[in-house]
C-alpha cells in the first residue's frame, strides 16, 4: 500500500478534456446559466487556474467537472473527458470510485469542510478504506506518513483528535492530506486560501505546489485572486458570467493579456510600490445576473472600451498567439483601447 | 467533569424544589384535613384513628419540620397507605409503573425505528414523492388526537378483525410472549404513531440542514457511498432534537399515558394519578409527582451527558 503515494504517476499527455460543458440551474427565478459553453483540456502534471470574480462560475466548474453537483433541476451539457472515460453519462456509484481515488478535492473553508464529529484519524482513513479496501491499521500507517508529508506536527496525536481542536491552516493541511491519501491525478482546490490567514496562505499553496510536484499530479486551482495563480500555475482561465473569456499560459496572461476583463482584475491588485493611502482601483458595478446575462459581450456593461458592437455582437474566443485565447472585440493594444486610454489621460501606446 | 458536576448540581437543585413544592402543595389545599376524610370513607372512623391518620401526614406541623418528614418518608420508602382502602402506596405506584414503562419503551422504540429510516429517506431526496407523502401522512397523524386513534384502530383491530383484545391485560412477557404482545400491541401504535410522526419531522429537517454542511460535500468528494454519508456522516450530527424530544417524551410517556391507558383499560402510572386527583387520594398523588419529576431530571441529566459523546464541542464547552 505505501508503494502507492510513493509511485510518481509518470503519464504525460491529455488527462481531462472539457468540451463545450454547460451547467445551468432551474430555479424559480428562471434558469441560470452558472457555466455556459466552457471547453479547455489537461494536461498529467499541469497546474490550471481558473480566475474570476465570485458568482462568475469558477466552483460550480469545478463542481461539474468532477460532477459533483445534485442531479435535480440541474441541467447538464457537454462532455468530460477523464483519461479518455466519459464522466457526464456516468452513473453514481461509478463516479463515486473516480471520487476521492482519482480526482480529489478540497475547499475553500477548512473549518466547516471536515465533520465536526468524527477524529481525524477516520477521516482520513476513509478514502483508504473505501478506494483500496485497506484494513485499519494499513490505513492507519499510510495516513501517518500523509499527515507528516503535509508538514503536520506530533501525526499521531491528531488522528484522536477533532477539526475544532485545529488551527484553520491545520485543517486545511488535514484536508490536503485527505485529497492526497489515494494518489489522485487531478486535484481541485477551490479557493484553498482565501479563508486563511495571510501568513499560513503561502505555505499551503506552497504545499500544494511541492505534492503536485513530487506526485506529477494535475492542479485546477479556483481563486478571485490573481495573486494567488501567479506563482503556482502554469496555465490560466480568466472567467467571466459562466464563459471563458481569456485563456494562457501564465506568464504570457501576465504580459500579454488581450482581455478588458483581465487587465481590470489585474488592476485591482494592490502594488506595492503605489505610495500607502492611494485610492484601490475596483471594477464598477458587479457581475451580471446569469438567469438574463446581457446580450453581446457579458462584460460589456462595466467595460470602459465597450462601443455598439459588443452590445450586439457576442465575441468569440480568438487566438492572439498559440495557446493564447480571449475574448473581445477591443483587446488590449487595440485603436479602441488606446482611443480610451488617451482620453483617461493614462499612457499611451500598448503594455 | 467540570461540566458532569455541574448537570449534577443543576439536578440536585432542581430535586429539591420539587419535592419542596409537592410538600407544601398539600397544606395549601383548602379544607384538606376533611377531603381526607371524606376520602376514607363514609363516618366509619373513630377519634382516634382520625388524629393517627392526621398525624401521619404531619399536616399540623410547621412548614420546615412537614417537609423534613415528608423527605425522609419518600427516601425511607414509608409512603403510607391510600386512604380509601389503605393499598400500601409503593403497591400501587410500582403496579403503575410496570405497565407505564412498558408502554413507554415499546412506544419509543417503535416510533425511533419508524421515524429515523423514513427522515432519512425524506430528507436525502429532500422535495421528492416521499418526502411530500412521508411530510403528508406524518402531520395527519400530528393533528390527529390519541383518543381518535385510539378508538379507530379500537374499532378496526378488536371489533370488525378481533384480532387483539379490546381490554389489554398486563400479562407479562414471559408468563406469555405472544399474549403478552397481544395485550401490548394496540396501546403502544396508538403512542407511537404521533410519536415517530414528530420525531421524523425533527430529524428530517436537521438532516436536510446538516446534508447541506461543507463537510458533506467533502465526504461525496472522497467517493464516500450514499449510505455511508447518510449513516456515517449525516445522522450523527442531526440527532440534537431528536434525542431531547425523545428525552422529554420519557417523562410524559410515563406519567401522561392517561388517554392510552383509559382508552385500553391499563392501569398504569397516568391513570393512577389521575384517578387519584379525583379521589383525593393526596399522598399517592404527591409521590407519584415526585417520581415523574426524578424520571425527568434524570432523563434529562443523561441527556445532557448524551450531547457531550454525540457532538464533542460540546464537551468542550464550545456549544451549550
Amino acid at each position: 500500500m505505501s508503494s502507492l503515494q510513493t509511485a510518481v504517476r509518470r503519464e504525460t499527455g491529455t488527462l481531462l478534456e472539457i468540451e463545450d460543458l454547460a451547467t445551468h440551474f432551474v430555479t424559480a427565478g428562471g434558469v441560470v446559466r452558472a457555466v455556459d459553453g466552457v471547453s479547455f483540456s489537461l494536461e498529467h502534471g499541469q497546474r490550471l487556474g481558473i480566475v474570476g470574480e465570485s458568482g462568475c462560475g469558477k466552483t460550480i466548474l469545478s463542481r461539474s467537472i468532477m460532477g459533483l453537483l445534485p442531479r435535480r433541476n440541474v441541467i447538464r451539457n457537454g462532455s468530460v473527458l477523464f483519461e479518455g472515460t466519459e464522466l457526464t453519462t456516468m452513473s453514481l456509484k461509478d463516479r463515486q470510485k473516480i471520487w476521492g481515488a482519482e480526482m480529489a478535492m478540497i475547499f475553500q473553508d477548512p473549518m466547516t469542510s471536515l465533520n465536526p464529529v468524527m477524529k481525524i484519524g477516520k477521516q482520513l482513513a476513509e478514502p483508504l478504506r473505501i478506494h483500496l479496501g485497506s484494513t485499519r491499521e494499513n490505513a492507519q500507517e499510510i495516513v501517518l506518513k500523509l499527515l507528516q508529508d503535509v508538514g503536520i506536527p506530533e501525526p499521531e496525536k491528531r488522528l484522536e483528535q477533532y477539526a475544532h481542536e485545529l488551527s484553520g491552516g491545520m485543517r486545511q493541511r488535514i484536508m490536503i492530506a485527505m485529497a492526497l491519501a489515494c494518489g489522485p491525478s487531478v486535484l481541485f482546490a477551490d479557493e484553498p486560501t482565501t479563508a486563511l490567514d495571510v501568513t499560513v496562505q503561502a505555505q499551503i499553496l506552497d504545499l500544494i505546489e511541492e505534492q503536485c510536484r513530487e506526485r506529477n499530479m494535475a492542479l485546477i486551482l479556483v481563486t478571485h485572486d490573481l495573486g494567488v495563480v501567479a506563482g503556482h500555475t502554469d496555465q490560466i482561465i480568466v472567467m467571466y458570467a459562466g464563459k471563458i473569456v481569456e485563456i494562457a499560459p501564465t506568464a504570457t496572461l501576465f504580459s500579454k493579456m488581450k482581455m478588458p476583463y483581465t487587465e481590470a482584475l489585474f488592476q485591482s491588485i494592490p502594488k506595492l510600490d503605489e505610495p500607502s493611502h492611494t485610492r484601490l482601483v475596483t471594477i464598477g458595478g458587479r457581475p451580471p445576473n446569469l438567469i438574463s446575462p446581457p446580450t453581446g459581450c457579458r462584460f460589456s456593461p462595466r467595460c470602459p472600451y465597450t462601443t455598439d458592437k459588443c452590445t450586439s455582437i457576442e465575441p468569440e474566443l480568438q487566438q492572439a498567439e498559440p495557446g493564447h485565447y480571449f475574448a473581445c472585440h477591443h483587446p488590449v493594444g487595440s485603436d479602441r483601447w488606446n482611443e480610451v486610454q488617451v482620453s483617461l489621460g493614462r499612457r499611451t501606446g500598448g503594455r | 467533569m467540570r461540566y458532569f458536576l455541574q448537570r449534577l448540581l443543576q439536578l440536585l437543585i432542581v430535586v429539591f424544589a420539587v419535592t419542596f413544592t409537592v410538600s407544601l402543595a398539600l397544606g395549601a389545599i383548602p379544607n384538606a384535613e376533611e377531603r381526607i376524610l371524606a376520602a376514607k370513607g363514609s363516618g366509619a372512623i373513630n377519634e382516634v384513628e382520625k388524629n393517627k391518620l392526621l398525624d401521619s401526614l404531619n399536616l399540623r406541623d410547621p412548614t420546615l419540620v412537614q417537609y423534613g418528614h415528608f423527605v425522609q418518608d419518600l427516601v425511607t420508602l414509608d409512603w403510607g397507605t391510600t386512604f380509601n382502602g389503605n393499598q400500601p402506596i409503593s403497591t400501587s405506584i410500582s403496579d403503575g409503573l410496570k405497565i407505564s414503562i412498558r408502554l413507554m419503551i415499546y412506544g419509543q422504540l417503535i416510533a425511533l425505528l419508524l421515524a429515523i429510516p423514513i427522515a432519512l429517506m425524506a430528507a436525502y431526496r429532500n422535495g421528492g414523492i416521499f418526502d411530500r407523502a412521508s411530510t403528508t401522512v406524518s402531520f395527519g397523524f400530528i393533528s390527529m388526537p390519541n383518543y381518535v386513534l385510539a378508538t379507530v384502530l379500537g374499532l378496526l383491530f378488536t371489533v370488525r378483525w378481533q384480532w387483539f383484545p379490546a381490554i389489554s391485560e398486563d400479562i407479562g412477557f414471559f408468563a406469555s410472549p405472544w399474549e403478552h404482545f397481544k395485550n401490548f400491541f394496540l396501546p403502544t401504535i396508538v403512542l407511537a404513531l404521533p410519536l415517530a410522526a414528530t420525531y421524523m419531522r425533527l430529524l428530517r429537517a436537521d438532516l436536510i440542514n446538516t446534508l447541506q454542511s461543507d463537510f458533506i460535500t467533502t465526504a461525496r468528494a472522497k467517493g464516500v457511498g450514499t449510505g455511508r454519508i447518510l449513516f456515517g456522516h449525516a445522522l450523527r450530527p442531526s440527532l440534537f432534537s431528536l434525542v431531547t424530544a425523545a428525552a422529554v417524551n420519557v417523562g410524559a410517556l410515563v406519567g401522561g399515558s392517561v388517554v392510552v391507558e383509559t382508552a385500553f383499560n391499563l392501569n398504569g402510572l397516568g391513570r393512577r394519578t389521575v384517578l387519584g386527583i379525583f379521589a383525593s387520594e393526596f399522598r399517592l398523588v404527591q409521590v407519584t409527582v415526585v417520581i415523574l419529576a426524578l424520571v425527568y431530571v434524570t432523563i434529562n441529566f443523561i441527556v445532557d451527558i448524551l450531547y457531550g459523546f454525540l457532538d464533542p464541542r460540546v464537551r468542550a464547552g464550545r456549544l451549550g
